[in-house]
């Protein structure tokens, strides 16, 4: 069942219902039936592992923690490392198998990632001893499975969330209300922005060896929004699910495209993958004792400043390593995990040297000229060039559609007497996408300077809040992509 | 605490590390800042830090990071 698809809707309505009509106490039951109920609808014959890893890591949360005094240190590792690896081998097993034997039919499980990555910061919690382990296995399930994040994320943690989802919410007509305007923004986000770019690109990157110029650039620039608008478009929705139950999802964009370095937009875009490589991967890591020891003998060797260095460095090493993996196991994906990983690197251990460069050149690092070329730089370096890599069908086929980019101006596709028709669009789709895109940059402003526009919203007069409701509704009915049937497009990020 | 304040100015010299109390909630240090400050601190107190120890809270203050390390010493 699609985030997008009508019969969702209905399913959060009767959810919605069946939840304020349950005693306040056991409101989350009529959560925990919604998202079981959710998953087998969409994917009923890998429900079993979903059930089984939330299973292994409720039981083995409880060995770690024990029943009075905890386990010993050993004891406790060993039922760690036993739960990591079957959570992480069974995530591994389905990509590897995926990647080298296609022609085997096996089923990806619907959010495994995000559902393994639950698991799995549960458990290091646990182990780290930040919270006591949940002792209701009903309600540990329904932490995982909640089926508004079980999708696509955002990626959640059981201290931030799992109280949210215990306690029984009222019924609160402003919140309910914040909950729908935040899905129709979603969906404004997927089905008039992303879906509508999206077939302009899908022509554009098939039909690469014979695309030039402004063409080609236009699509790279599009793709790079239409992916953004898919993924935030799905979180969105997503969220403003979760909002009508009365549960704060995490945000997982904050405005990706105005970072102004490379290491900042991915503190920005799917915040909570980041946030989870970071606590769970990068940290570890850089204070395991191998780093440790390896960083006093640099200390010793090449001074104070290069053993910073080798911390830092370690992990943002295996981060990317695993970020890289995580999103796919083709030479594409790696060459991406290099590149981001590379320039995060690199402007580690240049940070010093940069900032001689700029007082060398007087250039003011607070000046608005210098703040606009760091966003523009790192759009260029964080959200078009990487995105080719991983968009085009083959590393070389990268190659290919960046030197067509620049190779002629690509308008002698339109000296043919064929229009924009042949990229499966009209002035009509042109027009949609550049106003929607508009709306969306001025939103994305007056949210980077700290503007609630929700609250701004909700305290205009009924009339025209109303008349901005169903503006908003008509867009999307009007000016969605609908596919045969009225079926939207998949989200991207499903496929992880 | 001198050298906790020291520590912090040298990873980030435009915050006043003295006057502030979310560090890491607001954002002010990265998680890059946070495992160069936990080298630095490990090294100028002859302390380890775990990962137990790598929670917000010990992190979001100079008072709170000399709290942590008094109690590791």
């Amino acid at each position: 069942m699609s985030y997008t698809s009508f019969a969702f809707f209905l399913f959060v309505a009767a959810s919605a219902a069946a939840y304020f009509l349950l005693p306040l106490k056991i409101r989350w039951a009529a959560l925990l039936c919604a998202s079981i109920g959710f998953y087998a609808a969409a994917d009923l014959t890998c429900l079993p592992v979903l059930l089984a890893e939330a299973a292994v890591s409720f039981f083995g949360a409880k060995l770690i923690r024990g029943g009075g005094d905890l386990p010993d240190a050993p004891k406790r590792r060993k039922v760690l490392l036993a739960v990591l690896i079957i959570l992480i081998g069974v995530l591994a097993a389905v990509k590897l198998v995926r990647y080298i034997r296609p022609d085997i039919p096996l089923i990806m499980p619907v959010g495994l990632s995000y559902y393994t990555f639950s698991n799995i910061g549960y458990i290091l919690d646990i182990y780290w001893k930040r919270y006591d382990a949940e002792s209701n296995p009903l309600k540990y399930l329904l932490f995982v499975s909640f089926f508004p994040h079980i999708l696509q994320g955002p990626i959640p943690r059981f201290d931030r969330l799992g109280h949210q989802l215990f306690e029984g919410h009222r019924f609160e007509y402003r919140r309910v209300t914040f909950g729908i305007q935040l899905i129709l923004y979603g969906l404004f986000q997927k089905l008039v922005i992303a879906d509508r770019l999206g077939i302009f690109v899908d022509a554009v990157f098939d039909d690469y060896q014979s695309q030039y110029g402004l063409v080609m650039l236009a699509a790279v620039f599009f793709y790079a929004i239409q992916l953004y608008m898919d993924f935030a478009g799905c979180v969105n929705i997503a969220r403003g699910t979760a909002q009508i139950f009365g549960i704060e999802l995490e945000e997982n964009f904050r405005q990706p495209y105005f970072s102004t370095s490379v290491d900042e937009f991915w503190r920005r875009w799917h915040i909570t993958l980041g946030a989870f490589f970071r606590d769970y991967v990068g940290m570890p890591v850089s204070v395991s004792k191998r780093v440790k020891r390896w960083s006093k003998s640099v200390r010793k060797s090449r001074g104070k400043e290069a053993a910073k260095h080798v911390s830092s460095l370690s992990a943002v090493a295996v981060v990317w390593l695993c970020t890289g993996l995580w999103h796919g196991t083709g030479l594409n994906y790696l060459i991406w995990a290099l590149w981001q990983g590379g320039i995060i690197a690199f402007s580690i251990i240049m940070e010093n040297r940069y900032k001689a460069m700029r007082n060398a050149l007087h250039i003011r690092s607070d000046s608005r000229g210098f703040h606009l070329f760091q966003i523009a730089r790192t759009f260029l370096l964080a959200g078009i060039i990487p995105r080719i890599i991983t968009r085009a069908p083959s590393v070389g086929a990268a190659f290919v559609i960046i030197k067509h980019c620049f190779a002629n101006s690509g308008l002698q596709q339109f000296h043919l007497g064929k229009g924009l028709e042949q990229y499966g669009w009209s002035r009509w789709h042109l027009a949609i996408a550049v106003t929607a895109m508009l709306i969306q940059l001025l939103i994305s402003i007056l949210k980077e300077r700290g503007v609630m526009i929700r609250e701004r919203i909700a305290s205009l007069a009924l009339p025209l809040r109303w008349l901005l409701y169903l503006m908003l509704l008509y867009s999307v009915v009007l000016f969605g992509i609908y596919g045969p049937g009225f079926d939207p497009k998949n989200f991207v990020y499903m496929g992880f | 605490m001198e050298t906790v304040l020291q520590i912090l100015h040298e990873i980030n010299s435009d915050i006043d590390s003295s006057n502030q109390d979310d560090l890491i909630d607001s954002g002010l240090l990265n998680s890059l800042d946070i495992m160069g400050l936990i080298s630095d601190l490990e090294d100028a107190f002859d302390i380890e830090i775990s990962m137990e120890e790598v929670v917000p809270e010990n992190f979001n203050s100079a008072e709170a990071i000399y709290a942590l390390v008094t109690r590791l010493k």
